[in-house]
């Protein structure tokens, strides 16, 4: 690949900057300290292998003059397409564009296989050098190159001399190391060796398994022995400790037969008699309280009724004196309203007899009481009066119609007439109704005589009305007024006459009013009330003089009977008194009945009392006698002896019992006796304490063998049947087989990696690479053949230098400075020419790279460098002119630098 | 006299673990240290169920060294079983069990003849009360018996069938220690109808003419290059006729190895068909009884450098595992070795004048060593395990073990630095 342009829109202090003028071979860009050409070189590196992320002091040349980031590169491939290669910001370093001379785009991929895949890293190292990376860094030192550089030469492909033989040296230092711990081989050994130890002492185990087994053997024979030695220890310390348990019973049975026999002959009285003796004891003693306590209720209750004594004449007129009792507050109010009711009553007839008189003569007492309006009477009298009033109006009515019409026919002489027939029908309803009232007030009916009255005078008015129109009609009319104004008062005469009949017929005077006759009506009534009351209060004083009379006499002839004086003074107190006086003997009698009751009863109960009580007291001394017994004190000691011997005989039954269940019967228990005859407690205890140490050492010891015997079991069982030695063999045999492996894959490794040097090192000694060649070459021919051999072990970094001389030099450490730099130089130069033997060559650009060679050998570098150009573009940078002037005698096309330019 | 029947096994190796295995699945693992003991029950089980006159026992019965005695209870049980039927037994100890590895505390049926180390005893087998046969034995009192022992049997004074029980090495089979060393000539010169032999693993039949020399086998592999059916010899002697021999298989696993070749496969998943095909064959052949299987995948293949990729190998090993695990009855894919060679030619990679040209050059040089030099690379590389605890560990390579190394290494190195087409 071949730069044809280069076009930077903008990149540091690069902006719409296009460089030009480049041909194939030696290009130089000249141009002062801080012209930008190792901008120009970064921007190369960073167009093709992208822009670098932000990380520690890293120059990412950010675009200081603004606009857009990035540019682009012109390329002629080796195969004569022309690519355009861009790239602008944009992820993973920036957005990358390749496109050919018709505009078809060119994958990344395809584009860096073009490229012969070559890493940024081998890119800045061998084809864009500056003079730093020309000194600080042995190109050789980087992995990339080291395997680039023999891997083609070696014939291996992809692998590299490196990694074959890291392949088996890592293989082999898992598996194992001398004294490592994690190796596969020092894991396993460790393994076994803790697993044989387990193993082996499983197998000791095993081989104590006979040992084991005789000795549970004489284990067993031990055990029974002591087991038979337990057995009669156990035996002996039952027999001790039976007698110690026992010998307080045994000397409980000695002790109540003496007693028993101290006790001597003694009735047997039973529990039961005793009892019974004790309650018949108890019969009498009641029986004597009772008798005797019925006795002094008897005399207090005789006491007590001869205390209850009252008068019995009181009782004898217990009726008289509740008669008075209850007419007592009658009495009272007799003596008190008397003389006021008398009083009044003589005001009243007086004020009646006044009234009788007023009523006229005729009127007496007797006549007023009897007088008497019927009902019928009473509405004949008001039919009466009503007739007579209709009569009188009626008349009245007449006088004033005729007046009236001879004032109208005086005011209305000039008015016409009106026809002559409604003049009769005037005068014909004047006629009705002049009858019509007549009738209904004869009849007493005053409303339809009303309205008749109404209807005349109306027919009189239309008869007159027309007869003013009329002379004759008018002139008729009245004089039939006229004598209507006569039937009238006549009419009202008769109706007079017939009134005074009619109240002479009830007793009233004839001339009497009908107002009159009502005023008389209404005195009567008044007077016949009064008259009722007088009757009334004459009654009730005469009941009261009754009363007062009647209780003065019952109670005189009631005291006179009476033994105790009662004071007569005051009759009403009196009958109090005697009331009290009866209350208090009828108490008294109630009482006295109820004691004399009581004393009846009590009498009663005495006699059979006396009767029990002698009963009892033969029973209980018919007891005492019975076992000879003079009192129950005597009865009562020798019951209790009597007790206590049963007692006594009871205990030894048990006591006998208790050493039999014990001892057994017959010889042995006497034997038994016997032998707790001749010890005693203290002895036993001893004897006891001594046979239960004794065996206590002996179960101990059992108990020991027992837990021997039982852990052989478990082990024999163990032994004879764990799984866990065969577990343990099987994993051992696992670990052998795995280390078997491991040391064989050791084995293989080492051989593998002994070939590898082998081989290595014939390759070496037989087949320098050709990159060394010619590094040799150019370095020889740059120090003008100061130095003429280079040397370089297979896979390694490591370089050294032999001059014409013989002498070999170790480099970086025994060459100066420039000659250093030479050869990196030279050994650039051969590993470039080395990769472009299976990849597009790259341009190549080195910015002042001659600063350190001196005058001799920088023209010889140049002119190795325009030899180098010949088959591939070489850039050079340089801010010095003679070293430009250099370049140019070379043969060298100077660049062209256009700031500021328009780019497309 | 008859015809007299019997059982001959030997080498039961009861209750020891299995060799030359790792990392076996539970339910494999446990299968395995049963099977040892199953297979003494088939053989107690055959004996009763041929009801044969006797069984002998030709030695290890157990390893003395992994002793345990389960082993021994588990063994007296059987004896205990046929003694119950009226059949005897006779007992001689080998290598692994001699007389002094035996419990002297287990009681032993009394139809239970052991024979003794200091000479040989011979015994009557009595059937209906008349002797029927006689048995003459001799056991080893110790481990390493170097003795030709075949030499204190002396001619039997009898006209009965004799057997004689012996645990030696015939004829120098150096696959297994020389202990007791005879000959199948020496052994025919003692006049006995019968030796029943132990100590070799496979079951072979040295003579088959009168006198007949018999090594029955194993009666259960215990490691993967025993392979094949093992048992015992069901055996029958009659008068005029030559010793019938009948190979009774008695094991419960069966161990396989075998070669797939895999030249024809193009992806693993062929390669991984082929290994199936080839487990169910053998599984066929095993008569229904689980399989233990070491098996090598061989051949020039494409699928070579896929395989040969680290970790390619193991999990397919794995992958197959899980699925023959499943099988009824099951298969245990003991190992899967890795032994095929890349598409590439050999003979052109080593033309080549660069460094594969010169590495193969090496290791040329390297597998034209004689076994000496390969031993001495061996000891050479080995030195750095000369102050190694663990070194004790480390049994001695099998012949032939070191140039297997070297081509491995070979085949390794060459995947790794020739370029794929």
């Amino acid at each position: 690949m071949r730069l044809r342009e280069i076009q930077v829109w903008g990149f540091g202090t690069f902006a719409d900057t296009r460089v030009r003028g480049f041909a194939s071979g030696l290009n130089v860009l000249h141009g002062p300290n801080e012209f930008g050409k190792t901008t120009l070189l970064e921007f190369v590196r960073r167009v093709l292998f992208g822009f670098p992320a932000k990380r520690g002091d890293i120059n990412l040349y950010p675009n200081i003059r603004g606009g857009r980031y990035g540019g682009q590169l012109v390329c002629e491939m080796r195969d004569g397409r022309m690519l355009t290669v861009s790239r602008t910001t944009g992820k993973s370093g920036g957005a990358l564009s390749v496109e050919d001379e018709h505009g078809a785009a060119l994958a990344q991929d395809a584009f860096y296989a073009a490229l012969g895949n070559a890493s940024s890293d081998l890119y800045q190292n061998l084809f864009s050098v500056g003079l730093t990376q020309l000194y600080d860094d042995n190109p050789l030192t980087l992995p990339e190159v080291k395997d680039r550089l023999y891997g083609a030469g070696l014939g291996l492909g992809e692998v590299s001399v490196t990694k074959l033989k890291e392949t088996f040296s890592d293989a082999a230092e898992k598996l194992f190391r001398p004294r490592g711990s994690t190796q596969r081989m020092n894991v396993i050994a460790g393994n076994l060796s803790q697993l044989e130890r387990k193993i082996r002492e499983r197998a000791a185990q095993l081989a104590r398994y006979d040992e084991s087994a005789r000795e549970r053997e004489r284990l067993a024979a031990e055990s029974e022995r002591l087991r038979q030695q337990q057995r009669e220890l156990q035996a002996g310390q039952r027999t001790l400790a039976s007698r110690k348990s026992l010998y307080p019973t045994f000397a409980g049975l000695r002790a109540a037969e003496q007693e028993l026999a101290d006790l001597g002959v003694v009735p047997d009285i039973p529990d039961e008699t005793m009892q019974d003796l004790a309650q018949r004891r108890q019969s009498v003693a009641s029986l004597e309280e009772r008798l005797k306590e019925t006795q002094v209720r008897l005399g207090a209750k005789q006491a007590e009724s001869a205390s209850l004594a009252f008068d019995p004449a009181l009782l004898q007129h217990e009726k008289e004196i509740k008669a008075l009792s209850r007419s007592l507050a009658q009495y009272r109010d007799a003596r008190r309203d008397l003389p006021l009711l008398s009083r009044d009553q003589d005001e009243a007839m007086a004020q009646v007899q006044r009234s009788i008189g007023a009523l006229g003569t005729g009127w007496t007492d007797e006549r007023v009481r009897s007088f008497n309006l019927t009902a019928e009477q009473g509405d004949a009298l008001h039919r009466r009066q009503d007739a007579l009033q209709a009569r009188e109006r009626a008349a009245q009515k007449a006088v004033d119609r005729l007046d009236d019409y001879r004032v109208q026919t005086r005011a209305s002489r000039a008015r016409p007439g009106l026809p002559t027939l409604y003049r009769a029908v005037g005068l014909a309803v004047l006629g009705l109704g002049v009858a019509g009232c007549v009738y209904f007030a004869r009849n007493g009916q005053a409303l339809p005589a009303i309205l008749s009255g109404v209807a005349s005078a109306l027919g009189l008015v239309v008869a007159l009305s027309l007869g003013s129109a009329s002379g004759p009609l008018r002139d008729r009319a009245v004089e039939e007024l006229e004598q209507d104004r006569k039937e009238a008062e006549r009419l009202l005469e008769e109706e007079r006459s017939a009134w005074a009949a009619f109240v002479q017929s009830l007793g009233f005077a004839p001339s009497l009013s009908p107002d009159a006759v009502a005023g008389q009506l209404q005195a009567l009534r008044a007077l016949q009330v009064s008259l009722r009351e007088v009757d009334e209060r004459g009654a009730r004083i005469s009941n009261m003089k009754n009363v007062v009379e009647t209780t003065g006499g019952l109670f005189a002839a009631v005291a006179s009977a009476l033994a105790e004086p009662v004071p007569a003074a005051d009759i009403a107190a009196g009958i109090e008194t005697m009331d009290a006086r009866l209350d208090s003997a009828q108490d008294l009698r109630t009482r006295s009945e109820a004691v004399r009751g009581e004393i009846e009863q009590l009498e009663g109960r005495v006699a059979p009392l006396k009767t029990d009580l002698a009963a009892a007291r033969s029973e209980f001394e018919t007891l005492l006698a019975e076992y000879g017994a003079s009192s129950f004190e005597e009865f009562v000691t020798l019951h209790r002896r009597s007790a206590r011997a049963r007692q006594l005989r009871s205990d030894i039954a048990k006591s006998r019992l208790a050493i039999q269940a014990a001892a057994g019967v017959g010889e042995s228990f006497d034997a038994f006796l016997a032998s707790l005859e001749s010890t005693n407690p203290e002895e036993l205890a001893a004897r006891l304490s001594g046979i239960e140490e004794e065996l206590a050492t002996v179960e101990g010891r059992l108990s020991g063998v027992n837990q021997r015997i039982g852990g052989l079991d478990a082990e024999l069982s163990e032994l004879a049947s764990s799984e866990q030695l065969l577990a343990w063999e099987t994993e051992a045999e696992e670990l052998r087989q795995q280390l078997r492996d491991a040391h064989r894959d050791w084995l293989r490794a080492r051989i593998g990696l002994r070939a590898v040097e082998q081989a290595v090192a014939r390759y070496e000694t037989t087949r320098q690479p050709a990159v060394i060649r010619e590094a040799q070459e150019s370095f020889s021919r740059v120090t003008g053949g100061r130095f003429t051999t280079l040397l370089n072990p297979v896979g390694s970094g490591d370089l050294r230098v032999r001059d014409a001389s013989g002498n070999e030099r170790a480099v970086p450490g025994e060459l100066s400075r420039g000659t250093l730099e030479q050869l990196y130089l030279a050994m650039r130069l051969g590993l470039i020419a080395q990769y472009e033997q299976n990849a597009e060559p790259l341009p190549v650009i080195m910015d002042d790279i001659l600063v350190n060679f001196d005058d001799e050998r920088g023209p010889l570098a140049v002119r190795a460098l325009a030899e180098f150009a010949n088959d591939r573009q070489v850039i050079v940078m340089t801010c010095h002119d003679a070293t430009r002037r250099l370049y140019l005698d070379a043969g060298a096309r100077e660049l062209v630098v256009e700031k500021n330019t328009t780019l497309l | 006299m008859g015809t007299v029947r019997f059982v001959h096994c030997a080498d039961l190796h009861l209750d020891t673990p299995f060799r030359g295995l790792s990392d076996v699945a539970p339910e494999v693992g446990e299968a395995l240290n049963k099977a040892t003991f199953q297979s003494w029950d088939n053989i107690v089980d055959l004996a009763i169920r041929e009801q044969v006159d006797f069984i002998v026992i030709a030695g290890d019965v157990y390893d003395s060294s992994d002793r345990t005695l389960r082993a021994q209870f588990r063994f007296r049980d059987g004896l205990k079983r046929l003694a119950e039927r009226g059949i005897p037994s006779f007992v001689a100890f080998g290598n692994h069990d001699p007389l002094s590895g035996w419990s002297n505390t287990l009681d032993w049926p009394e139809s239970v003849h052991a024979f003794g180390a200091g000479a040989v005893d011979s015994c009557p087998v009595i059937r209906d009360g008349l002797a029927v046969a006689t048995v003459h034995g001799i056991s080893y009192p110790k481990e390493a018996v170097t003795e030709n022992l075949s030499r204190r049997f002396d001619r039997p004074e009898t006209s009965l069938p004799s057997v004689a029980v012996l645990h030696a090495n015939v004829g120098g089979d150096t696959a297994h220690l020389p202990y007791a060393p005879t000959t199948v000539e020496e052994l025919s010169s003692r006049g006995f109808t019968y030796w029943a032999l132990g100590h070799v693993h496979a079951h072979r039949i040295l003579r088959a003419d009168a006198p007949v020399i018999v090594y029955p086998g194993c009666s259960q592999s215990r490691q993967p290059n025993e392979t094949g059916a093992k048992g015992c010899c069901l055996v029958t002697l009659a008068d005029g006729m030559l010793p019938e021999v009948r190979f009774v298989p008695t094991d419960v696993v069966r161990f396989h190895q075998g070669a797939v070749d895999v030249s024809r496969c193009d992806s693993i998943d062929a390669a991984r068909r082929a290994v199936i095909a080839n487990c169910r064959s053998a599984a066929d052949e095993a008569d229904g009884r689980p399989l233990v299987a070491r098996l090598s995948l061989t051949g020039r293949t494409d699928v070579h450098r896929q395989l040969a990729r680290a970790g390619a190998v193991p999990e397919l090993a794995a992958d197959l595992r899980e699925e023959l695990l499943t099988l009824e009855p099951w298969i245990w894919l003991e190992r899967l070795a890795l032994d095929t060679r890349g598409a590439y030619d050999l003979d052109v990679q080593r033309q080549r004048q660069d460094f594969v040209g010169d590495i193969i050059s090496i290791y040329d040089g390297l597998l034209a060593r004689g076994p000496a030099e390969l031993e001495q690379l061996r000891e050479e590389i080995e030195s750095d395990l000369s102050s190694w605890g663990g070194r004790r560990y480390l049994e001695p390579l099998p012949p032939g073990a070191v140039r297997e190394l070297a081509e491995e290494a070979m085949r390794q190195t060459l995947d790794l630095v020739i370029a794929e087409d």
